[in-house]
């Protein structure tokens, strides 16, 4: 089966083939399971805003549309603001998984109480509004920002700085779990 | 990978064929994953009472701690009612995927609010606080009876689908266009081959709660995630003994005597 990817911003090829490869592996996917990476070719650089995320949602929607038509069995929005997630639902007849929802719903079989770790701050008002849209507002205890920056991730340059990641991601996992009362972390 | 599954109820080694077969095939489990069902050797027949269900819930807990040892890689307590879900999720450091808990979850992904099918009224209220606890109240549409029996279900004779099928139509066509309900939930475990049941029509999905628990427990075990131990925490401490003692037979037998939770003693 192919499954295809849909970047909610304008990033390098790098980035797409590093999403694919690290997806695979974590996920286990099978063998004869593939999974393809395609960019958005216009829309933001950043989500900070409303009115970029509206664009992003705009440009995803055009792309991943097309994907029941170019064989795919499944299209992934890969975005944890789940751009377009429900407007695809609505045009495609092959699953559509949205990585925010589906993380709050597997978050919510695995413990009782969720903490989503953020890059910015300018991300808590739109992870706010989507815990409330899908009904998990009673299982989130916290949403805290890790402060790691699109450099760090590597969008733009391709090499990403692990130890770094790492080292914020544990500082602030840490709280979550033992001030917040977490017990099943979500990376957003 | 290996799955062990476990009865809620007392049944034939044939029921146990009957939800290997069904799941593996409804489910599409990959070549390697192998589903093993058991019966819990001993409690009730029937769920219809919470007497019944504690009944059951202890001795589902009892075949479930076993499966760590034993080499499985998940374990599924395979009723609708989800019994001993929370302690064996304590008990075990391998995923326990309960049928209802994953089956909501996944109808929450898939549309905005579900119906519930159960086969009999005594049912309703086991999955009304089910769905309370897992804090899915909003997305629920209604619980509906269709009045499939245990003899349709033939659990130690043979199953009547086409009449389970004629029952299960009448009763979600309600729910779909009385209760509005856009995904449908068959609350039991034992039901197989009806996951197109209303899609034609409605293009509603039909999740079978079996179905769904196993490929979740192949897909956490792929995943290498299991339940949280911060939520679960395992205790250190047996609480099960291995033989029933009769305490009532021991020196100094705790019966008669006052217990601090009794008040203090008279005279």
């Amino acid at each position: 089966m192919r499954i295809k990817g849909v970047m909610p911003v304008i990033v390098s090829e790098a980035e797409c083939r590093r999403r694919e490869q690290g997806i695979y592996e974590d996920a286990g996917l099978r063998p004869d399971t593939k999974i393809e990476f395609v960019r958005i070719l216009k829309g933001p650089n950043y989500l900070s805003y409303y009115t970029e995320c509206l664009d992003s949602e705009y440009n995803v929607l055009l792309e991943a549309s097309k994907a029941e038509q170019e064989g795919y069995d499944a299209v992934q929005p890969d975005c944890v603001f789940d751009p377009a997630a429900r407007a695809l639902k609505e045009v495609l007849n092959i699953p559509v998984v949205a990585p925010l929802e589906c993380s709050l719903h597997l978050a919510s079989l695995l413990g009782r109480k969720i903490s989503i770790l953020i890059n910015e701050k300018e991300m808590i008002r739109f992870i706010e509004d989507k815990v409330r849209e899908y009904g998990f507002e009673q299982k989130v205890v916290s949403i805290k920002v890790t402060d790691i920056t699109y450099d760090e991730l590597g969008f733009i340059s391709g090499q990403r700085d692990k130890d770094a990641i790492d080292r914020k991601l544990i500082a602030i996992g840490t709280k979550a779990i033992e001030e917040d009362g977490a017990d099943v972390l979500i990376y957003a | 990978m290996k799955i062990k599954g476990i009865t809620p109820v007392v049944v034939p080694l044939q029921e146990c064929r009957v939800r290997e077969e069904g799941i593996y095939q409804d489910a599409g489990l990959r070549k390697d994953t192998q589903i093993e069902f058991v019966s819990i050797p001993e409690g009730p027949s029937y769920l219809q009472f919470y007497g019944e269900n504690l009944i059951s819930e202890y001795n589902v807990y009892r075949e479930g701690i076993k499966a760590e040892n034993e080499g499985y890689s998940a374990v599924q307590p395979d009723c609708i009612f989800d019994p001993a879900l929370k302690p064996l999720k304590e008990a075990l450091n391998i995923p326990v995927v309960g049928p209802l808990e994953c089956a909501v979850h996944i109808a929450s992904l898939l549309g905005r609010k579900f119906s519930i099918l159960v086969n009999d009224g005594s049912m309703v209220k086991f999955i009304e606080e089910r769905i309370r606890e897992y804090g899915f109240e909003k997305k629920l549409a209604s619980v509906r009876v269709s009045g499939v029996t245990f003899e349709e279900l033939g659990f130690s004779t043979k199953k009547d689908n086409e009449s389970i099928k004629k029952k299960l139509l009448i009763a979600g066509k309600k729910a779909i266009e009385e209760d509005n309900a856009d995904v449908i939930i068959l609350a039991c475990t034992s039901m197989f081959g009806f996951k197109e049941l209303f899609m034609q029509e409605y293009g509603v999905p039909t999740l079978e709660p079996g179905v769904i628990a196993a490929k979740m427990g192949e897909m956490l075990v792929d995943l290498g995630l299991k339940q949280s131990k911060k939520a679960f925490p395992a205790f250190n401490h047996k609480i099960f003994p291995d033989k029933t003692e009769d305490i009532s037979q021991k020196e100094n037998s705790v019966a008669g005597t006052s217990c601090a939770f009794l008040g203090p003693k008279k005279g």
